[in-house]
């Protein structure tokens, strides 16, 4: 068995994942906002006002019930594209696999809050929950 | 009915080395085993069964090369193209200013076949949903549990025209492309690069008005006194409108002529001159980008029930909505979300992992997420971005997105991340 709190049981069942993802908010002392109250996030930037208008559904309690045990792995599929097959990088661009779960969630959530500029990271960091960040930062810390 | 003991030849593969003649069997298609252990790699259980997926660009490459990395190696995964390489409409306006070629976009199957995905050179004729098989232009018969159809976009044929032999749209990469380029090659300075946009939606929203760019800034270097008159049929610019706007109105304010809300009455070849809504607009190359429709084995087979044109889809599992066990993915489909080819990807891992679970009889992921980003080339230098990232929405079953983010000003940064983003992207979707 793994004792690192980051990791999460790949085949637990999808109400553990949620529990498992609180623990980790916890354990992170994030504040746990896009998983628990997303309407009560802090005031948006002007630049991030339209990003932050719309939450995502998978924090309703309806949504958690229908995340599945793959979850996390097809979240994290959305890095993909430019961080390479299970953040396997091919290119300059930086490599996730074998990240720390938390240096993910901190750089992420840093540029949640920069401005845009011309860096896309920023963007994308605007457009997933904490919820989403924790699962996709486990997936990655896995690999 | 088939018989669930029927065996069929794959043949005519032996060009790509593919798997040379050789039976595969259909025992048990439409019976699925679910195996009780647990994959090892990943949560999803191991499962026996066959997903055929049709077409090779952008979302079936994904599809297969996610549905047997994610399926398992009893998971028979196998891929039907006509064609031996898959040319990338992703960067190919710079096939225009002679910064790229078309074999430096072409990707094979052979990472594919490596992973054990089955790759078959063919043409399916029809979709036989009864009995769940396809009928190849060969005769064959190859049955499915489930179907991934990723066949991409056709285009209408503009009135007056024939043909796209000589007035081409060059909107799918191809042998279009290196023809447009050498009609632009070919333009005397001061000549006018006159190009049409269809009414959305149409494949890369940013596509047409970073091909104005891109042509603009080659005119202006290349053919002094030139211009590229853009013929839009929409009332604005359809994505990254700041970056558009501001080098319209900027950079190539001498160059670009922009005209919204243009119809197309005809185009005569001969006299290289378009009869538009605003008149008659002769240029020294037409470039007219027709509107789109899905790809042909959706709009035969039943599954273009939005508009006649696009396949309605469940968003959870890009299943048709006009007919189970078969998906449909890409630019064909009907969602929220563009016609591009980094979101094509995204959908065929959502589309793959829901098959997945549909075939051991659990319920889908239901909180599927999916992005879309784009680099453009502005210059030949400098590149913006686009990003939008969705979520489903159950009140409407939707993918929804609280709306585009677009890169501040075009970059050198930018060009340079463009073929870091490139290399990724296909590598994801290729191997």
């Amino acid at each position: 068995m793994r004792h690192d709190p980051i990791h999460l049981n790949k085949t637990m069942a999808a109400s553990l994942v949620v529990v498992g993802a609180f623990a980790l908010l916890a354990g992170l002392r994030l504040s746990p906002v896009g998983a628990i109250a997303p309407s009560k996030r802090g005031t948006p930037s002007a630049s991030e006002s339209t990003a932050t208008a719309y939450m995502p559904a998978v924090t309703t309690a309806l949504q958690r019930t229908l995340q599945s045990s793959t979850a996390s792995r097809l979240l994290a599929s959305n890095c993909f594209q430019c961080h390479g097959t299970d953040g396997k990088s091919s290119s300059g661009i930086d490599r996730l696999a074998g990240m720390s779960a938390s240096e993910i969630i901190d750089e992420m959530q840093s540029m949640r809050v920069e401005p845009i500029g011309n860096d896309i990271m920023k963007a994308h960091a605007r457009g997933y929950t904490d919820a989403e960040l924790l699962l996709i930062a486990d997936y990655f810390s896995r690999q | 009915m088939i018989s669930r003991r029927q065996f069929l030849t794959v043949a005519g593969a032996g060009a790509l080395g593919i798997a040379a003649q050789r039976a595969l069997a259909v025992s048990d298609a439409h019976a699925p085993t679910r195996i009780s252990t647990r994959d090892r790699a990943g949560a999803a259980p191991a499962l026996a069964g066959r997903v055929v997926v049709v077409g090779g660009g952008m979302g079936g490459a994904t599809a297969a090369r996610f549905l047997k990395l994610w399926g398992g190696a009893q998971l028979q995964v196998i891929l039907i193209e006509k064609n031996l390489s898959y040319t990338s409409n992703i960067l190919s306006n710079l096939v225009l200013t002679g910064q790229k070629t078309i074999p430096g976009l072409q990707y094979t199957y052979a990472q594919l076949q490596a992973i054990g995905v089955t790759v078959m050179q063919g043409e399916v004729l029809s979709i036989n949903a009864g009995p769940r098989t396809l009928t190849l232009a060969g005769g064959q018969l190859v049955s499915y549990d489930r179907l991934v159809l990723s066949p991409g976009i056709d285009f209408d044929l503009l009135p007056g025209l024939t043909n796209y032999d000589d007035i081409v749209h060059a909107w799918q990469a191809g042998p279009q492309t290196t023809r447009l380029a050498q009609q632009l090659q070919a333009m005397p300075s001061g000549g006018a690069f006159v190009m049409t946009i269809p009414a959305a939606p149409f494949r890369c929203p940013p596509g047409p008005y970073e091909r104005a760019c891109v042509v603009a800034d080659y005119v202006q270097r290349q053919k002094p006194g030139s211009k590229v008159i853009v013929l839009d049929a929409n009332p604005n610019v359809m994505a990254e409108r700041h970056t558009f706007e501001t080098a319209f109105n900027g950079i190539f304010a001498n160059t670009i002529e922009y005209h919204t809300g243009v119809t197309i009455n005809s185009i005569d070849a001969a006299t290289r001159t378009i009869d538009t809504s605003i008149g008659a607009i002769a240029g020294a190359v037409l470039n007219p980008i027709p509107p789109h429709r899905a790809g042909r084995l959706v709009r035969d087979n039943g599954l273009a029930n939005v508009g006649g044109r696009w396949a309605g889809v469940n968003v959870l599992t890009y299943e048709s909505t006009a007919q189970p066990f078969v998906h449909v993915i890409g630019d064909a489909s009907s969602t929220t979300q563009p016609k591009a080819g980094h979101i094509a990807n995204a959908e065929a891992k959502v589309c793959a992992d829901a098959i997945l679970h549909m075939m051991a009889g659990e319920p889908v992921n239901g909180a599927p997420v999916t992005n879309s980003a784009c680099y453009s080339p502005i210059t030949a230098t400098t590149a913006s971005w686009l990003t939008a990232i969705y979520h489903y929405d159950p009140i409407s079953q939707t993918m929804k997105t609280p709306g585009p983010m677009e890169a501040e000003s075009p970059s050198g940064d930018g060009f340079e991340m463009m073929g870091k983003w490139f290399t990724n992207l296909m590598k994801d979707s290729f191997g």
